[in-house]
């Protein structure tokens, strides 16, 4: 029997010590000690029929009229005739001969039962009928085995049960867990530092790495050298490299605090929030659009892209974090900077339109904010629980719905909310001039589609000798003096009229990015007919009504059950009263202030999956892996952590020092383990012992994630523009993409146009404007995520259309242009410009051969250039739209005028520059694809 | 037969716990050691057949015995009609113009006003021994009646078009999740890892949803559907921009392997960077290769004419099915061809007619074709939409311009090649074509059919995400007995 210690002394688990200890592991391995018949039918009533009831019954005897395999396994009898196969399914006393037990066991690839990966037995749970079968399969009829249910002791010895609300079955609500799988459930523990293991830098996080370290004979790597460090902690930080200049100063710099300045430098830079904000929007799944069927535009979603930013610059505690972004309009709607926070709640893809049903696109909402919160701040995902039990977790479903009730009032608005001084509203004036002029033309268009129209119809009437009238009057004639509808128009006129219909409506709705409005929430009784695409406003008076939250049968909006009201998650809730935790099942049912409740009970010291989760995500983003392997999912499903007394002792710490990030970045960075260089010197053990590098040894290296690369790119070429903040700019995507067509509904959508100057379009990656339906090919093939689901991780494939777009991508060519005509600008010599390119380029300087090489190259190139004319980039004045026209099922075309490149600052061309210039920029190109410059050390 | 489980899934939760360290997976997630493939691997798999590769996309047995080894998804968006195409109504012949009135849960904007029933503009005709209904407008599509297994039994769910695309092609209404090209690849790998394993040829315009229709969702990059464009660069990038020559990239690819190979000696144990360094150079044969492989002019004009192409009207998705089977015959696993339009809320002959002829003599071309060449048996085809559509109408454009709305009860659905019952007609729509009634399936039941025909079993081909083993179906289903042979 093994309990670990960690639970041993806590008081929170509703569990005894086992009777009957024999009968898991241990038991299974020792054959000839069988179950006397007694504790076998105790195991029988209280275990194996449960089991049977969850796994089998579904299929094999619930319905009488549909058994799968013709095997009925409710009854004894059943079980012993066995299927189709004609062979019994049980043999007493004999598990390995018992059909039933080899299909559980999952060992005999052609039949594996339960069929489903997620209901298949744990190992234990196998054990269970193994041992149950060889002690003879006693099968007590059901008044019997009722009565041993209910009047016998029975305790499981790895299994705990979980105390929550009311589950949907009583079987669920009995089942148990293993204690560790429920770790994330269990409250912060107060560890010591294992002194003992203190190493040089006597730093806390140290000795528990080297707890580890020692305890698997690892040893570790030396301290990185500075050009290292710097590197790898100005990325981290900033999401930039270092300049030469930087690097210099680090590199000179001997005091013993220089490594600890550089930290503080690069969390005051206002980069800072810049890369860590990323990180958040990256689970929180942020984006300028709607997604589904039309992508329509967020007109005022980066203003809580900026909040995000804003508020990890300023190191704003986590809690409080938290409560602005699920209650901000409850806590202060006179706040500017709330109404945008809690714009979070509707982060996830959304639409409504005339052709959807709308209580399912309400529900939708629901479900997303739901799961969204459990996964954000929670680290469990809630979406398992919305039609059953959850399978693994102790969440009942009731739980999901009554965390649902939190946001029951809450409806969709664009709210008035004056910018903040801090926020940037370069680009107003001459980004809504662009759409007025755009509106204006198409109005234009449509104008002379119904002057034709009219014309027709007028001869129409005419040559029939009826009076003309106009439209309006003309509808009370008689149908046969009515000219007949779209009379005198074109396939062409037809499909063109709808097309401008759109570009109208998206034109219009996208002026709303120069109000002073906040994509936003408030609370109120559901809205009708909410439409995608349209202002969604306040209104003027809000109805008291408030939508009542049902737990939903199979989580069909369709099929409302047993009402319920406004609640936490009761697993937590269970675990903390008994330690007089403030964290209470106290949600309020009114209206208002429900959503405050649910942000102090998730913001609150004592909820141990909140502080643990973010906790964990800091660690991961700085070692490229958390503690517990899932950020998002601290569940029985996920990762167990590697270190569980360390991430119990950080996150006391995080609490202690206000929930502050940047307190956590300190210590963390500060550590040896952090500045570990990454060339072990003995791989081979690393690799057998430690292959993922759990336990730190080392350093691992990681690749730049998508915008790293892109804004690094910008910031080596020397054309990075730092401002910050504002509405999204487009950066030069691939032209084909950009040009593509795509469908939205009735129509296709404007083309894709980069920012009209330089200036613009060469911002932070942040800063660009993110569409669910057309993502940057770029940085898609980089492995940035898409925006529908949030994104615990990122990863890093290698892939060859990565190649594709570093080495051939128009991008890679304009910025090592850009760069070589800087280097060009700063340095005489060639032997002075290469040494500058690589400095810049790797952050450090270059080897003697290194010069000589690319030096070498340059010149061949040189010649070749000289020799051959380049071919300069062209930009499209219009690009030709074909479509069906939905109504006729005939093709039409039409041209889009290309507006913003009529007038356009392109970058560099190559025929600007002379052949040396040219011959410069392909060794940037190379540098850049170089993996020196991908991956960070 | 080797066995799937567990190292096959163990080894593809190792590779999701991966970060970056200790794969080998360039290229399309090519396993096989470095310099390993030759560059006739672009056009044959060589080194996979000596079955060096255990990359994510190394080929792997199917979990059961099939016959089908890859899958043709001929996917028309917008919801072709089955009562117009496949599924006649005689009766509606009766209730032309009377009134309608719907019902039930999936009440939305097209439920509104008055409506009337409308009968089918088109003649239908039984063909083949079999005696299928196929409308007029299918010509050459009778002459292949006999290898097609008609479904009328499948349920959609959604009523809208960018749900129920991705409940079709994903599973999920809601997007986000791998399509089912993507499960397929995850199952089976691929024969061929010089090219994408699943390959899509949209239409030139994008489907409603986009890129989401062919994502790989939670699954490794290395299942992604690569669209394949019609017009311009057929990958993305794959080429240099204009001006750039041969000489000028191997120059450069020659000083980054020069810088490579000198920084990987400061990093030893950093496996990362070789797989990085040979992508390159295998990006630099491909850009050679691949337009080859899409260049169906190479095909002789008999074969050409099989599918239409040169002919105004077929041309397009000729052209598209043709390539499918080449990229088939090159051993990527699943193709998805889509045919747009077909959402035809008014003017249902023209719009349906001049549809069914696009498609028509493609589609049976290429069932000919596969079937000449013997791949037939071994390449299941799927034929249909998002949903079905209704036997109603608004009847917004007038008596002769009428159309059908969207209706996810009733859907026209068949399938082709290897292990499909081919000749016979599987399931019943009521007299009207509102509902499916005989052998009905929801979509996940489909998609566990599909699955099975390509000898995977969906409650095995799992990957786990977000605390749950996900599978295509999402809670499982089941297999659609009747249409097998």
């Amino acid at each position: 029997m093994s309990t670990p210690k960690a639970y041993q002394a806590s008081t929170y688990l509703l569990y005894t010590l086992c009777i009957l200890f024999f009968i898991l592991g241990s038991m299974s391995c020792q054959s000839g000690n069988t179950l006397s018949e007694e504790e076998a039918e105790l195991l029988f009533a209280h275990e194996v029929y449960p089991l049977l009831q969850e796994k089998c019954f579904a299929c094999h005897g619930d319905k009488p009229n549909d058994i799968e395999g013709d095997f009925n396994i409710h009854t004894l009898e059943g079980a012993l005739a066995g299927g189709e196969s004609e062979r019994t399914a049980l043999t007493p006393g004999n598990a390995e001969q018992s059909l039933i037990y080899k299909a559980v066991t999952w060992k005999n690839s052609n039949f594996e039962m339960p069929p489903k990966e997620n209901d298949r037995l744990t190992d234990d749970q196998v054990s269970l009928v193994k041992n149950w079968i060889d002690a003879g399969a006693p099968w007590p009829n059901d008044e019997r085995r009722t009565y041993l249910v209910e009047n016998t002791e029975w305790n499981y010895s790895d299994g705990v049960k979980v105390k929550t609300s009311p589950a949907l079955s009583t079987t669920w609500q009995n089942r148990r867990y293993k204690p560790e799988d429920l770790w994330g459930f269990q409250p912060i523990q107060d560890y010591e530092v294992p002194e003992d293991y203190l190493t040089g830098a006597n730093h806390p996080v140290d000795a528990f790495i080297q707890r580890k370290l020692v305890e698997k004979e690892l040893s570790t790597t030396p301290i990185a050298n500075k050009q290292t460090l710097i590197r790898r902690a100005t990325f981290d930080l900033t999401g930039l490299p270092p300049t030469p200049e930087e690097v210099a100063t680090f590199v000179n710099n001997t005091s013993p605090d220089a490594y600890e300045k550089l930290i503080n430098r690069l969390l005051s830079s206002p980069h800072y929030g810049e890369r860590w904000g990323r990180h958040w929007l990256d689970v929180v799944r942020y984006a300028d659009t709607d997604g589904y069927s039309n992508d329509f535009e967020r007109p005022n979603a980066w203003r809580y892209r900026d909040y995000v930013i804003r508020s990890f610059n300023e190191d704003k505690p986590y809690d409080q974090f938290i409560r602005e972004q699920i209650a901000g309009d409850e806590l202060d709607p006179t706040d500017p900077e709330m109404l945008i926070a809690v714009g979070y709640l509707r982060m996830g893809p959304w639409e409504h339109t005339a052709m959807s049903v709308a209580t399912e696109t309400r529900q939708l909402f629901l479900d997303d904010v739901t799961n969204s919160v459990g996964e954000t701040f929670l680290a469990i995902p809630l979406r398992c629980a919305s039609c059953h039990d959850h399978k693994f977790d102790p969440i009942p479903t009731r739980d999901y719905y009554r965390i649902q009730a939190s946001f029951a009032p809450v409806q969709f608005a664009s709210r008035e909310a004056n910018y903040l001084p801090s926020e940037n509203q370069a680009g107003f004036e001459s980004g809504k001039a662009r759409l007025e002029r755009l509106i204006n033309e198409a109005e234009a268009a449509q104008r002379a589609i119904r002057q034709k129209e009219e014309n027709a119809a007028r001869r129409w009437m005419t040559q029939r000798g009826i009076n003309y009238l106009p439209p309006k009057q003309r509808r009370k004639l008689p149908e046969d003096q009515q000219p007949p509808r779209f009379y005198g128009l074109t396939d062409q006129d037809l499909g063109y009229q709808k097309v401008l219909n759109k570009r109208l409506q998206l034109f219009r709705h996208q002026l709303g990015r120069y109000e002073p409005r906040a994509y936003s929430v408030y609370n109120g009784a559901v809205v009708e007919n909410p439409r995608s695409g349209r202002p969604m406003h306040v209104p003027d008076s809000v109805s008291p009504d408030t939508q009542s939250t049902f737990i939903l049968s199979g989580g069909s909006v369709h099929s409302p059950d047993e009402e319920v009201t406004p609640g936490v998650l009761s697993a937590i809730r269970t675990f903390t009263e008994e330690v007089e935790s403030p964290i209470r099942d106290s949600i309020p049912d009114t209206r208002d202030g429900r959503r405050i409740a649910l942000a102090n009970w998730l913001a609150s010291p004592d909820n141990p999956l909140t502080t643990r989760s973010v906790v964990n995500r800091i660690w991961q983003y700085h070692f490229g892996q958390g503690l517990a392997g899932n950020a998002s999912n601290f569940g029985v499903m996920g990762k167990k952590p590697t270190h569980p007394e360390l991430l119990d002792w950080l996150t006391t710490y995080f609490i202690d020092h206000g929930w502050s990030f940047k307190e956590m970045h300190r210590l963390i960075m500060t550590s040896e383990t952090y500045r570990r260089s990454s060339n072990h010197p003995d791989t081979e053990r690393v690799n057998e012992v430690d292959p993922d590098n759990h336990y730190l040894a080392y350093y691992s290296p990681r690749r730049l994630t998508a915008e790293e690369l892109r804004d690094a790119m910008l910031a080596v070429s020397g054309e990075l523009n730092t401002e910050m903040g504002g509405l999204p700019i487009k950066p030069e995507i691939n032209r084909e993409v950009a040009m593509q067509p795509r469908h939205i509904m009735g129509s296709i959508a404007p083309a894709y146009q980069p920012s009209r100057t330089p200036q613009e379009r060469n911002r932070r990656t942040i800063y660009s404007y993110h569409y669910r339906g057309l993502p940057n090919p770029m940085l898609e093939v980089f492995n940035q995520p898409n925006s529908d689901l949030s994104c615990e991780r990122r990863i890093a494939s290698t892939v060859t259309p990565q190649v594709f777009t570093l080495f051939n991508g128009q991008n890679s060519y304009n910025r090592a242009l850009a760069m070589a005509h800087q280097l060009e600008q700063k340095n005489q010599s060639l032997e002075d410009q290469v040494k500058q390119a690589i400095s810049l380029a790797w952050n450090r300087s270059a080897a003697p051969e290194e010069v000589q090489t690319s030096a070498d190259f340059v010149e061949k190139m040189v010649a070749y250039h000289q020799e051959n004319q380049p071919i300069d980039p062209e930009y499209p004045a219009e690009v030709e739209r074909t479509m069906f026209e939905e109504m006729t099922g005939e093709e039409f075309s039409y041209t889009e005028r290309l507006d913003v490149y009529e007038n356009y600052v392109a970058d560099i061309a190559p025929s600007e520059v002379p052949p040396e210039t040219r011959a410069l920029a392909d060794l940037c190109r190379v540098l850049f694809n170089a993996n020196e410059f991908v991956y960070v050390y | 037969m080797k066995k799937f489980r567990p190292n096959h899934i163990q080894q593809l939760l190792n590779q999701q716990a991966a970060t970056t360290l200790n794969r080998r997976d360039f290229l399309y997630g090519l396993g096989s050691s470095v310099g390993a493939v030759a560059l006739s691997g672009l056009l044959g798999s060589s080194a996979l057949a000596q079955g060096k590769s255990e990359g994510p996309l190394a080929p792997r047995q199917p979990m059961l015995p099939a016959k089908a080894k890859n899958c043709i998804f001929l996917m028309m968006e917008g919801g072709p009609s089955h009562i117009d195409t496949f599924d006649p109504k005689p009766k509606l012949h009766d209730l032309h113009m009377q009134k309608f009135t719907r019902q039930g849960e999936n009440l939305s904007a097209m439920s509104s006003g008055n409506r009337y029933f409308v009968e089918s503009p088109f003649k239908t005709r039984k063909v083949g021994q079999s005696g299928a209904d196929m409308s007029e407008h299918f010509v050459h599509l009778a002459d292949v009646a006999d290898d097609i297994c008609f479904y009328r039994g499948a349920q959609a769910e959604s009523v809208n078009h960018p749900t129920a695309m991705y409940h079709i092609n994903t599973g999920n209404k809601f997007g986000g999740e791998p399509g089912i090209g993507a499960w397929v690849t995850y199952g089976l790998g691929t024969e061929n890892e010089n090219l994408p394993a699943f390959i899509v040829l949209p239409e030139v315009a994008y489907p409603q949803g986009g890129a989401s229709n062919w994502s790989n969702g939670f699954l490794p990059a290395y299942y992604q559907g690569t669209p394949l464009r019609s017009v311009g660069s057929p990958i993305l990038d794959i080429k240099p921009p204009p001006g750039v020559s041969r000489y000028h990239q191997r120059e450069s690819l020659d000083l980054l392997n020069t810088f490579n190979e000198s920084h990987a000696q400061h990093h030893p144990a950093h496996d990362d960077l070789a797989a990085r360094m040979e992508s390159y150079e295998l990006a630099f044969r491909m850009q050679m290769e691949v337009p080859d492989i899409i260049e169906i002019e190479q095909e002789d004009e008999k074969t050409k004419e099989l599918y239409g192409v040169g002919e105004e009207t077929t041309d397009a998705f000729g052209r598209k099915c043709l390539l499918a089977r080449r990229l088939i015959e090159q051993g990527v696993r699943f193709v998805q061809v889509y045919s747009g339009g077909w959402d035809s809320h008014d003017y249902l002959a023209r719009a349906h007619g001049s549809l069914i002829r696009s498609i028509d003599k493609p589609v049976a071309g290429l069932i000919k074709d596969l079937k000449r060449r013997g791949m037939l048996d071994e390449t299941l085809i799927v034929w249909c939409g998002e949903f079905g559509r209704s036997p109603d109408n608004g009847v917004r454009g007038g008596g002769v311009a009428y159309g059908r709305d969207h209706n996810p009860n009733a859907m026209a659905m068949w399938f082709a090649g290897g292990g499909v019952k081919a000749g016979h007609t599987i399931g019943a729509t009521d007299e009207t074509g509102e509902s499916a009634v005989d052998v009905v399936h929801p979509l996940q039941d489909v998609h566990v059919t599909l699955l099975r025909l390509l000898g995977l079993d969906d409650n095995k081909l799992t990957y786990f995400h977000g605390g749950r083993y996900k599978q295509l179906s999402q809670t499982g289903g089941k297999v659609i007995e009747e249409l097998f042979t």
